[in-house]
């Protein structure tokens, strides 16, 4: 019996950022996009791998993506890259999670609110 | 007597039998050419895993997810998707063909109409009556010229608008190029007919197409106008593509109705 272990944190935007910061070093097919997220969080993150997929012809199809055919290995793949739009949607992505990232940062810091110059909004 | 491992189906078997229950349980939630995509990608994953050292005999299913973890996934993100990235033949073949002749439509009229509105406001301003006798040679020559206007206008712009939108939502050049197709065809058949008001007649707007070929130069002219535009569209991304890898619009990409 297979145990799931998909994070369901994982599945809420964070994938998204993970795959065009990726990407936006250099192309990659599916596999190896896997491998590199478990190299860079030293497996930190697990998932269902199958369900990057999906994320990825989401973003080819909203234009932050491109991809391409390509020999790799002696096998075609399904190559991505990211696009000008994706480096900007990467841009707006990254600003997000920081801002985030500082907020809950400072809540566990033990900061009483009222002191921060921005506000996040949570959908 | 028999043992019950023998039962037990082979890696190969408990594969296939995986992307058989994703297959139908993708049927069910994504466009065919999303499911066939995903499976083309998944069937190459599932081999890079069992090329990986170590691979136990049913892992594939815990590394990949089950088949509806990931059918739920793809619906997700499918849903996610915009109007126009789900629905590429309706944006860019019906979409022109609807568009098209209701912008020209509009574009005549409100243009008509705002001119008019601007030589009235301007004869009032001057405190005059505007010359219908004493100037209809010049009155004819500014409607020569909003019709001439009138017959580039609406065209160049919309197909810009389809180039840039199929840019924007990652889509082929073929989809930009459909779209400048279908507006090329109507800008071919397209004429407007204008003869300013004067003494002797009534002023007169004539709109529709030619049919069922232009028999002028200029229609060929008009024609050519969309088409410039998605050309040079196409240009600059594929010069863009060649400056910098991976930035400009996916001119490589093979379109796939959803």
């Amino acid at each position: 019996m297979t145990q799931r272990r998909t994070n369901p944190d994982f599945l809420n935007g964070v994938p998204e950022l993970l795959l065009l910061e990726l990407l936006s070093r250099r192309p990659m097919y599916g596999y190896e996009i896997v491998q590199a997220i478990r190299a860079a969080t030293a497996g930190r993150l697990d998932f269902g791998e199958g369900c990057i997929y999906p994320v990825l012809h989401r973003l080819e199809g909203g234009g932050s993506l491109a991809s391409q055919r390509e020999e790799c290995g002696g096998r075609t793949r399904i190559v991505y890259r990211v696009t000008a739009a994706g480096k900007k949607r990467l841009a707006d992505a990254r600003a997000g999670w920081r801002q985030v990232a500082a907020a809950v940062e400072a809540v566990l810091q033990g900061g009483t609110g009222g002191k921060s110059s921005g506000q996040i909004a949570v959908a | 007597m028999e043992n019950p491992a023998d039962k037990l189906p082979s890696p190969e078997e408990a594969a296939a039998s995986w992307q058989e229950q994703l297959r139908q349980e993708l049927h069910r939630s994504v466009p065919s050419a999303w499911r066939e995509r995903l499976l083309e990608e998944l069937t190459d994953h599932l081999s890079d895993l069992k090329e990986e050292a170590g691979m136990e005999t049913f892992a594939h299913e815990a590394r990949l997810g089950s088949p509806q973890e990931i059918a739920a996934a793809a619906a997700a993100e499918y849903r996610q998707l915009g109007f126009f990235a789900r629905r590429p033949l309706l944006t860019y073949l019906v979409g022109p063909l609807v568009v098209v002749p209701v912008t020209a439509f509009a574009v005549v009229f409100l243009g008509c109409f705002v001119f008019g509105m601007a030589l009235e406001a301007l004869f009032w301003l001057m405190g005059v009556e505007p010359p219908l006798e004493s100037s209809a040679v010049v009155a004819n020559a500014q409607v020569q010229f909003l019709a001439f206007g009138f017959r580039f206008l609406p065209f160049a712009p919309l197909a810009w608008f389809f180039c840039r939108l199929a840019h924007r939502h990652g889509r082929g050049w073929t989809s930009a190029m459909l779209a400048c197709g279908v507006i090329a065809v109507y800008a071919l058949l397209f004429t407007v007919t204008l003869t300013a008001e004067t003494a002797e007649q009534q002023g007169m707007l004539m709109i529709g197409l030619s049919l069922p070929f232009p028999t002028h130069w200029f229609n060929y002219l008009q024609a050519a106008a969309p088409l410039a535009v998605g050309f040079s569209f196409l240009w600059s991304a594929a010069r863009a593509k060649r400056q910098f890898p991976g930035t400009g619009p996916q001119l490589a990409a093979a379109d796939s109705e959803s």
